[in-house]
């Protein structure tokens, strides 16, 4: 597990991921156990709920069908974990090593920054895909024992935009991180923009003025759509792509030529 | 006469954080198989020069190759003939000593377990612990084998021997020697003197960014004063002493003289020897207060290169005009006691103590020191 620094994150990572997939595979079961309960209970009475209110609590149309419950009570309660599991780990693949010294002691040896930077980006992506299929496969336990069932592809799809949705937000703070050496502003800085974000998408369909900042907001690309009623669309995952992209390459530019201060 | 290039060449460099200054036109060039030290207090920029070395900093201005290679542009191939060790060692907490050490050995690809072993039998280093659970002496010798394990081409040491008890420190001399033995260049940084006048050839004194002298050891040790008490019964001594250059009396009345003298030794005792002497006690040569000059004077107007001393046949022929590496030639035994010891960790460039002082603690902890 020592041979590179792609193998070696992994392994020192595995205690954390392992204690965030106890706790996301739990969640996630109780959640899915609990649909029976919510169609029951979720039925007209939700049409008393303001408007406003309904674009975050879901329809009532919405408790009655499994997809539409797993997309407002798993997917979207879940991405939450996502991202802040992502940034955390983020965060301290690059800044939090150069604030307590050990990135100096690595780059001391004979390998080019290039290569840290990208071992340890996919080092990163390949943990939060672990923890979101951790939670794909929850999922699926969930519903074998409550006797219900959905599209596998699409399932696995959501599964998908939710892990490029963490990587934006992961990838924000990587880059963060990289430029500035500095993890609490990473952390911060990509942790009030996916507050702002979430806040601002669940709002956006009830408050006009809101309508173009929700662009700006990777959720918008999230759900939009209903990922388990239609599938996802291209649109959406090129644009959280893109976002991906734009981060790595400009968190790449700024670390392979910065100053590491020892 | 053919001249090897030089294994480090700094050539004006300058580094500037922002408005603050790290260095200030620093040239330095160290000479193949040389042990060349670089000394200065806490903050004076020894770990920024270093830094622009092994290419975690890169220069505002000025070039530095080492081993031939441009340290900005090509520090990987730098770093695969260097043996570095920071100054405040930082590993994974959470690796053993074996782990980290062969993370680093398979990431350079010439992992060998067996000198690994080797060396930390002779660091009495537990390689079984885990960072996290070492004291900073134990952590500073997982990061020497981390700079050795290799056998590099060239060592660039920050404050090395830091937090290492007495026997350690003289095993880890006895590793420099060997490497240069073996024609290895070691560069060592430091804010103590003592722990490093025994290794070098050569050093540069540094203060606040910015080169304050270049001096071979021998020339150090010309420069300091050495402290005489004579018991005379001719009264033409005393006369006699003062007409040589670098005596100075401090007392001088009846049959007792007392003084200090720097320069050759030789003419000195010529001229004791003429008159004749009762008795005569001549203290050990006090490096430290020698070393601190460079420090308390800031520099101001006591730049003195090697090689480019008023008696260096150097002088004319050197293209720059500070950082000399001149010709080495065999290092003197030490004069100063083993044990005395000056240390600048808690003193910045901004506060340093006069060279009275100094001469007042250097003498003060030589007191009881076991001479070598």
């Amino acid at each position: 597990m020592l041979s590179s620094i792609f193998t070696k994150t992994l392994y020192e990572k595995r205690w954390g991921l392992l204690w965030w997939s106890v706790a996301m595979a739990a969640f996630t079961v109780m959640i899915v156990l609990a649909f029976p309960i919510f169609q029951d209970a979720f039925g007209e009475q939700m049409d008393a709920i303001p408007e406003s209110l309904r674009s975050i609590v879901g329809e009532a149309n919405d408790y009655q069908r499994v997809e539409g419950y797993l997309e407002l009570q798993v997917f979207m309660q879940m991405v939450f974990l996502t991202f802040i599991y992502g940034i955390i780990l983020f965060t301290g693949l690059l800044a939090g090593e150069e604030n307590d010294g050990t990135l100096q002691s690595l780059l001391a040896q004979p390998i080019s920054r290039t290569k840290v930077y990208l071992q340890k980006l996919a080092a990163g992506a390949t943990l939060l895909g672990i923890l979101s299929i951790v939670m794909l496969l929850s999922t699926w336990a969930g519903l074998a024992i409550i006797d219900e069932g959905t599209s596998a592809i699409r399932l696995l799809g959501a599964t998908f935009a939710q892990w490029l949705v963490g990587m934006v937000f992961a990838l924000l703070a990587y880059m963060i991180g990289a430029v500035s050496g500095r993890k609490g502003i990473a952390g911060a800085l990509a942790g009030v923009y996916a507050f702002l974000g979430y806040i601002v998408t669940s709002l956006a369909a009830t408050v006009t003025v809101l309508e173009y900042p929700n662009y700006l907001s990777p959720f918008r690309y999230f759900n939009n759509t209903k990922m388990l009623d239609q599938g996802l669309q291209a649109g959406n995952i090129a644009v959280l792509l893109l976002a991906c992209l734009v981060f790595s390459i400009v968190g790449w530019l700024v670390f392979r030529n910065r100053d590491i201060q020892q | 006469m053919l001249m090897s290039k030089p294994v480090i060449e700094l050539d004006s460099v300058t580094k500037m954080y922002g408005i603050s200054v790290g260095t200030v036109d620093i040239s330095v060039d160290v000479k193949k198989g040389s042990v060349y030290g670089f000394l200065g207090p806490n903050g004076a920029g020894k770990t920024t020069t270093i830094s622009m070395m092994i290419g975690l900093l890169r220069p505002t201005a000025g070039h530095i190759r080492v081993l031939g290679f441009d340290a900005a542009e090509e520090s990987i191939e730098v770093r695969k003939r260097v043996g570095f060790l920071a100054g405040d060692m930082a590993l994974d907490k959470r690796l053993t000593g074996w782990q980290q050490l062969e993370y680093f050995g398979r990431l350079r690809g010439d992992y060998n377990k067996g000198y690994v072993a080797e060396l930390a039998e002779r660091l009495q280093c537990d390689l079984s612990r885990k960072f996290k659970h070492l004291s900073r002496g134990n952590r500073q010798k997982v990061g020497l084998i981390a700079a050795l394990m290799h056998q590099p081409e060239l060592l660039i040491l920050d404050e090395p021997t830091s937090g290492l008890d007495p026997l350690i420190q003289a095993e880890f001399n006895k590793l420099i020697l060997e490497h240069k033995a073996r024609g290895g260049t070691t560069f060592i940084s430091s804010h103590v003197l003592s722990e490093v006048q025994e290794l070098c050839d050569e050093m540069a004194f540094i203060r606040s960014g910015k080169l304050v002298a270049v001096k071979r050891i021998e020339e150090l040790a010309l420069e300091t004063p050495k402290h005489f008490v004579i018991d005379t019964k001719d009264t033409k001594l005393g006369i006699a002493l003062e007409e040589i250059d670098g005596v100075v009396l401090s007392e001088s009345k009846k049959s007792k003289l007392r003084g200090s003298f720097r320069g050759d030794i030789n003419v000195f005792l010529k001229v004791v020897v003429a008159h004749g002497v009762e008795d005569i006690s001549i203290d050990d040569s006090d490096l430290e207060s020698t070393f601190m000059t460079y420090y308390s004077s800031g520099g101001q107007g006591t730049l003195v290169d090697a090689g480019t001393g008023p008696d260096s046949p150097d002088r004319q022929s050197r293209p720059k005009n500070q950082g000399m590496s001149a010709d080495v030639g065999t290092r003197p035994v030490s004069t100063d006691a083993p044990g005395a010891r000056t240390d600048f960790s808690s003193t910045d460039s901004r506060n340093v103590p006069s060279p009275k002082q100094a001469t007042t603690t250097s003498k003060k902890t030589k007191k009881g020191a076991t001479r070598a």
